[in-house]
């Protein structure tokens, strides 16, 4: 579990959180303690910068690709989708897997995630791509207690730039990108690797 | 344009919230509560940190925002969800044959037993059924006794014919100049340029939608084609595009999908095309209603229609002067008839 939001900390709890062993030897300065408060070696810290801290969330999702059609009237396009969608409001088909689906220090603890993924918006010249977490619970904090930031691959989606929305069961949030989309169902599409390798997503609450 | 002060609540319509960034710094969120037009849920926003800096206003007393954001934000939010609703509960994805050369990737509707209403100010103006129910069959007959079988009507399962409501107050859309106008839509193709060539229609590079329509006057004995155009960069970019762009009047606010906007030409087939342009967009009722109130235009639906799901709303204007002459509404119904094609 997290360490505590506030009063006592104590060195044994944050080892814990950084996965040491309980009662075990170690300093400040270990690399693993330093990297649940984003420290980097010999830095000055204060005991504040390890409230609320937590490991980090990592996931290993074997990426998966579909697409929708959609229409307005007679007007209709095409909607792409790459990563991991399980019941997803989107009502595109469910695709790829997760090898964790919940982490009780994160997203508040919500039972697994209906979009982790990424989807075009528009064709053409003004293609872009949009980036999804949709966690399945309502009314998840959108604060630092859910994530910080998520690492995606080797992209780093920052939770403060994301537009967040919460209702009918599901907190998510967004990230805009200018990623053109790559308009197939297989092909890897920045940051998620193509249909059927893995991607790594790595939800942070210190960085 | 006036101001609404912000306060720290979850509750409230439009507030802020603070946050800090992945570098610690503080800044304050943007925060809406939204109602769905359809299942009228409740939805929670809150807006990143570049969005809320451009929108927010700090001040000395407060953070503010100016109303018409917040309107737009609103409005844009339930005209997209409204449009996601349409589709989810009506288009299934295309099979062999549903599609003609050259089209991909498109979905089609759940069934063809559907016919649609089109109204204007108030009033059912005309009426379009599939081409595959009994309905459409004397429309054919009609046009086939004075054009002869001048399209393979059946083409496509998915194709719609349709002709004027003849009452009294049941307003013409311009410029045809009678009821007896009946429309023959040819779709999930592309125009052909043999049609094109037909009707004379200048290539200037429009990218046309997947359905076009033939109008025969039966009185007249003359044809007109009506053409779906895109908008896009050609069409909307006037400095860039002086040829191709589009003149356009006023619209409301509509879905942010794409290709929920797009616009008609009807063409002669001496190749003149008609003063009157359409525009068409996906919005809500409360969306339409309020512009049509602001701009002192007839809202299209009857009040004891008001509550059905209007597929999309069209615009007839003059081209010339932007003037507004009709506004439209489609719905789309099912019926309880068998199919025969």
């Amino acid at each position: 579990m997290a360490t505590p939001s506030s009063g006592t900390i104590s060195l044994n709890e944050m080892h814990v959180e950084a996965g040491g062993s309980s009662g075990t030897t170690c300093s400040i300065n270990d690399a693993d303690i330093r990297l649940i408060a984003d420290k980097s070696s010999g830095a000055t810290a204060s005991w504040n910068d390890y409230y609320a801290r937590a490991a980090d969330y990592a996931i290993s999702m074997t990426t998966g690709g579909t697409s929708t059609s959609s229409s307005d009237g007679y007007v209709t396009t095409t909607i792409y989708y790459r990563g991991y969608l399980n019941s997803s409001p989107s009502g595109a088909g469910d695709i790829g897997s997760l090898n964790v689906s919940n982490d009780p220090d994160y997203l508040d603890n919500a039972s697994g995630f209906s979009d982790l993924s990424i989807t075009s918006i528009n064709q053409g010249a003004t293609a872009t791509s949009v980036v999804r977490v949709r966690a399945s619970k309502q009314n998840i904090p959108n604060n630092d207690t859910s994530f910080k930031s998520v690492l995606i691959s080797s992209t780093t989606f920052n939770r403060s730039d994301a537009t967040y929305e919460t209702s009918n069961g599901r907190s998510q949030w967004y990230w805009s990108t200018t990623t053109t989309p790559p308009f197939d169902n297989t092909s890897t599409w920045t940051p998620f690797s193509a249909s059927g390798s893995t991607t790594s997503v790595t939800f942070r609450r210190s960085r | 344009m006036s101001e609404i002060k912000l306060e720290k609540s979850i509750l409230a319509s439009v507030g802020i919230s603070r946050d800090i960034d992945h570098e610690d710094v503080p800044f304050n969120k943007l925060t809406l509560n939204v109602i769905h037009p359809v299942s009228k849920e409740e939805s929670y926003m809150e807006y990143n940190k570049s969005d809320s800096k451009d929108m927010l206003i700090e001040k000395e007393d407060g953070t503010y925002v100016e109303e018409d954001d917040v309107k737009y934000l609103k409005q844009s939010w339930e005209a997209t969800e409204y449009s996601f609703f349409l589709e989810n509960s009506t288009l299934r994805h295309a099979e062999e044959g549903d599609l003609g050369d050259g089209v991909k990737n498109f979905a089609v509707p759940k069934s063809t037993n559907t016919y649609d209403e089109v109204y204007v100010n108030k009033k059912l103006v005309r009426t379009d059924y599939n081409i595959g129910l009994h309905q459409a069959k004397p429309l054919i007959e009609e046009i086939e006794k004075v054009f002869g079988k001048d399209q393979e009507w059946k083409g496509n399962r998915f194709n719609i014919i349709g002709t004027y409501t003849a009452h009294d107050d049941a307003p013409l859309r311009p410029p045809y100049t009678h009821e007896k106008t009946y429309s023959w839509y040819n779709v999930y193709n592309y125009p052909s340029q043999e049609l094109l060539d037909e009707f004379k229609v200048p290539d200037v590079g429009y990218e046309y939608h997947v359905w076009h329509s033939i109008k025969y006057n039966t009185v007249t004995g003359k044809k007109q084609l009506k053409l779906v155009i895109a908008d896009n960069e050609y069409t909307s970019n006037y400095q860039k595009h002086p040829d191709t762009f589009i003149p356009r009047p006023e619209v409301p606010l509509y879905s942010a999908k794409y290709r929920s906007f797009f616009f008609a030409k009807i063409f002669n087939e001496d190749g003149t095309e008609a003063d009157q342009y359409d525009v068409f967009f996906v919005t809500t009722k409360d969306i339409m209603k309020e512009f049509c109130k602001e701009k002192g235009l007839d809202f299209p639906m009857p009040e004891t229609r008001e509550d059905d799901f209007v597929w999309i709303y069209g615009l007839v204007y003059d081209k010339n002067t932007l003037e507004i002459k009709q506004v439209k509404g489609y719905v789309r119904y099912p019926t309880e008839e068998g199919e025969w094609l």
